[in-house]
């Protein structure tokens, strides 16, 4: 067990970086249809398996551009489910309770889906040798820079749509005030759609991250993560899109520097710890704006 | 048993001359915007008191911040002689202080008798015990009683077995309302009750909201838009206008105060005198 | 007994603890408007505790788990509801007050997660992976197993009639219908004087009440519980029986246990042979369930068998 701090507040941040991905895709679509996805794990799994199907036999695609063609596919899903289940669901139900309890089942159909076609075994990509690099006390691999640097670029990303263009502003609006916005003229189902795309393509990419991160995988490695996906969103503020990138880089180093003072199995506890600390002292979340007042809507 | 203004939670009537309600420096922002910036206001125990102004001029915040459905930032509000700032709803509603909403909350997956039944406070059944060892049987009955009167009240007895959520607007009102008269309330809070409601209801809601106050004596602080109504159930009539008072009076002495024209009887049609 | 009749008695005994787990899923959910996505945690701590409270003492080089104390049913079964009731209280506590319906789902499944993964890392809790095996039975030890059988049966019967008795009174008394004005309008609940947040723990406890006694009889019918038995797609499955048979009442819901149960039975018996694939059968069972919900979502959201509407005698 790595006990220089150096390292582990390294490995922290890489572990960091796929859950930002992940997390931010999350909490971004939250924020825009405002209701949570609970079968995101399986988009992220989605990513993951179409990588492999590109990267193995016979294409044996590389696994950079595996992981953009996964990407892709995942945006497209994303789009088609929304578009074939989620939107009529939403039109013929309203109420909030069965929009979830959807987006569950439509989270297991998924995963045994994934099992139907690629069965419960276990894969691995086909990547070159992995390289290392010494950073000071710090053994990193050059995947793990790769995947800190296409961390950083989508949140970059994200930061500037959110930021400085006309989307970014409506996803926005439509977070903070949803009835306003729709009365000033905000398209929702045609943001619902651009919004979908991206969250997608941003889990898709993070599917294939986190597979390189656990080398071996199975059709569960998408549902596992959202136990860390969760308290990220949860600990940042749900629908804050910068939130969830604090959030994701608290558990990263949580979860990493924990070791330091408790036995490796007991990071959950941390991460519980956090959960509950959140709801009791800032429900909001950190990066959350103050409740408008006691009064809540569902 | 009739469903007269028996004042729930403190014993005793309160002291007469004293104000039932009395909110003072009360002040609320919703994120950097000052909805209500320090209001005084006392209503006099048994009176009929409307509370206008433009949108946007913090009346229905004031409304969430003396009912408890928000803590205000500044201010008190005192209801039968006791300080009840920043209590929760469901507290200030024990004590007497009832409310309604601009949109009429009824239980949409309930019946409108259910949503009768389901007002009264001290319950036996509503205690776990004897929710399942039962012993609560003969004080619903008596309830029964009362819930049926009040919908005959209201003439929303035919009513009695559909959904609430299957309501019209009127209907709904109606119902929001006799479940309120259920709870026993020594005073009302009304936000906009006559909001989308038909005329021939309107005719119906104000008659009844004369009578809770003129033979129950119950107080009733009301927020509406329709002044005709306003003057006509209200003998006073305070103005709000960006989260402040800046009148009160009955209404011919507002229509003469300039002020008050300006910021809000110019923009609706003068009601002929 | 024959195979047959070992067959008949231990599908009725599933129905049975089923049953009772979906009552009390109904409770929080379809009664007091809880979304629980994380029900089977409570499942889960009744099936442990039973399991740390029957088991005896944990020795040096075996399986290593808190507790171990030794004690006979009902006593292990009534220490599981004690643990679980208290654990949902404390869930209670510090989220009810706070956050809001959806968001409350969104936590409780995150902290189902984390305690999931808890218990599956190796630490002497709750034995890891492999969990808690052995766990003895009613009289195990001195009834032959045919015996031991009916009488787990008759045992399991009982509590999921008590469990119904209790749980249709609380719906059919003015606190069911405290409880249903919660879960309709909390604010208008709370308008009328009552406690919102009050009403939602009683619920939830009740619910709770019968996770633990579901779970604890399950960990003592199947003799062990591992985090296997409560892997986070199980609460889809109670969650599916509640919503197709009809939330809100018992009836409702107890006639979507049997429902949905009885997909899983037949659908292993007459799915077509996957071809060799035995990890299908599972998945294709859960697609089976998932299909139906959503079905009854689209067309009838009410559920197979509706809650109806509250009459009174007049």
């Amino acid at each position: 067990m790595p006990q220089d701090i150096p390292a582990l507040v390294v490995f922290g941040v890489v572990d960091a970086a796929v859950l930002a991905i992940a997390a931010v895709g999350f909490t971004l679509q939250f924020g825009v249809t405002n209701y949570f996805n609970f079968g995101y794990g399986e988009w992220l799994t989605f990513g993951a398996f179409i990588a492999m199907v590109f990267n193995g036999e016979p294409l044996h695609l590389n696994i950079w551009l595996a992981m953009l063609v996964a990407g892709v596919a995942t945006a497209l899903l994303s789009f088609a489910i929304n578009r074939g289940v989620f939107m009529p669901f939403v039109r013929r139900r309203p109420e909030p309770l069965f929009i979830l309890i959807v987006t569950l089942a439509v989270g297991l159909l998924l995963n045994n889906l994934y099992i139907a076609i690629w069965g419960t075994a276990y894969h691995e990509y086909e990547t070159a040798a992995r390289d290392v690099h010494q950073i000071g006390s710090v053994t990193l691999a050059t995947d793990q820079l790769v995947f800190l640097v296409i961390a950083l670029g989508l949140m970059l990303a994200t930061h500037s749509v959110l930021a400085y263009t006309k989307l970014g502003r409506s996803m926005r609006a439509i977070a903070d005030d949803r009835t306003l916005a729709t009365v000033c003229g905000l398209d929702a189902a045609r943001l619902a759609d651009v919004t979908w795309l991206m969250t997608g393509f941003m889990a898709g990419v993070a599917g294939v991250i986190l597979a390189m991160q656990v080398h071996t995988f199975g059709t569960d490695v998408g549902g596992n993560f959202t136990y860390l996906i969760f308290p990220a969103v949860i600990i940042g503020g749900i629908g804050r899109a910068y939130g969830a990138m604090v959030g994701a880089l608290i558990i990263g180093l949580v979860t990493a520097l924990g070791v330091l003072v408790i036995p490796a199995a007991l990071t959950p506890t941390l991460i519980f710890g956090a959960i509950v600390a959140i709801v009791l002292f800032r429900p909001q979340g950190l990066l959350g704006g103050l409740g408008h007042g006691r009064m809540q809507e569902s | 048993m009739s469903a007269a203004a028996v004042p729930v939670g403190l014993p005793g009537a309160p002291v007469v001359g004293e104000p039932i309600l009395r909110v003072r420096g009360v002040a609320h922002s919703y994120g950097g915007v000052q909805a209500v910036g320090g209001v005084d206001l006392d209503v006099e125990a048994g009176s009929f008191v409307g509370l206008i102004g433009p949108n946007g001029a913090g009346k229905t915040t004031l409304l969430d911040c003396i009912s408890g459905a928000v803590r205000p930032a500044r201010g008190s509000v005192t209801f039968r002689g006791r300080d009840v700032t920043g209590r929760p709803l469901h507290e200030i509603a024990r004590l007497g202080l009832v409310r309604t909403f601009q949109t009429a909350r009824v239980f949409g997956r309930m019946t409108v008798l259910s949503n009768q039944m389901a007002a009264p406070s001290g319950q036996l059944g509503e205690r776990l015990l004897r929710a399942v060892l039962g012993g609560w049987r003969l004080q619903e009955a008596g309830q029964l009683a009362d819930a049926l009167e009040m919908l005959a009240r209201f003439d929303i007895a035919a009513a009695a077995d559909q959904y609430g959520g299957a309501l019209s607007g009127g209907q709904r009102r109606l119902t929001e309302l006799a479940r309120s008269l259920m709870a026993r309330p020594s005073a009302l809070l009304l936000d906009e009750p006559f909001a989308g409601v038909s005329p021939t209801n309107r005719r119906r809601l104000a008659t009844h909201l004369q009578t809770l106050s003129r033979d129950h004596g119950i107080t009733v602080l009301m927020v509406e838009h329709r002044l005709e109504l306003v003057e006509e159930l209200c003998q006073r009539i305070v103005v709000m206008a960006e989260g402040r008072v800046i009148a009160q009076g009955s209404m011919a002495d507002l229509r003469r105060n300039a002020t008050v024209v300006s910021a809000y009887l110019g923009e609706v049609a003068p009601h002929a005198t | 007994m024959s195979g047959m009749g070992f067959y008949l008695t231990t599908i009725a005994v599933y129905a049975a603890l089923n049953g009772i787990l979906v009552l009390g899923l109904n409770m929080q959910f379809g009664v007091t408007g809880i979304f629980n996505f994380a029900y089977i945690l409570l499942v889960a701590v009744g099936a442990y505790s039973t399991g740390i409270a029957a088991l005896p003492h944990p020795i040096p080089g075996g399986p290593q788990y808190v507790g171990g104390f030794g004690w006979a049913f009902p006593w292990d079964v009534l220490f599981g509801v004690a643990v679980t009731v208290v654990f949902a209280l404390g869930l209670a506590l510090i989220a009810f007050r706070r956050i809001s319906n959806w968001y409350l789902a969104l936590t409780l499944s995150a902290i189902s997660w984390a305690l999931f993964v808890l218990s599956t890392n190796d630490l002497g809790l709750l034995n890891g992976e492999i969990g808690l095996a052995g766990i003895p039975g009613p009289w195990q030890d001195v009834l032959d197993p045919t015996t031991y059988q009916f009488v787990f049966l008759a045992i399991a019967v009982l509590l999921l009639a008590l469990t119904y008795t209790v749980m249709w009174r609380v719906e059919r008394s003015p606190l069911g219908r405290a409880l249903r004005a919660t879960r309709e309008d909390p604010i208008a609940t709370a308008s009328l004087g009552k406690n919102p947040v009050r009403l939602k723990t009683i619920g939830f406890l009740l619910g709770a009440a019968a996770a633990g006694l579901g779970g604890g009889l399950s960990a003592v019918y199947l003799g062990g519980w591992s985090p296997q038995a409560w892997a986070s797609g199980e609460t889809f499955v109670l969650l599916a029986a509640v919503i197709v048979g009809g939330r809100g009442w018992a009836n409702g819901a107890f006639l979507g246990s049997l429902i949905v149960l009885e997909a899983i039975i037949e659908g292993s018996r007459f799915l077509p042979d996957p071809g060799g694939r035995p990890d299908l059968v599972p998945a294709l069972q859960s697609v089976a369930i998932g299909l139906l919900l959503l079905a009854v979502l689209w067309w009838r959201p009410r559920g197979i068998w509706p809650e109806p509407k509250e009459r009174f005698r007049r």
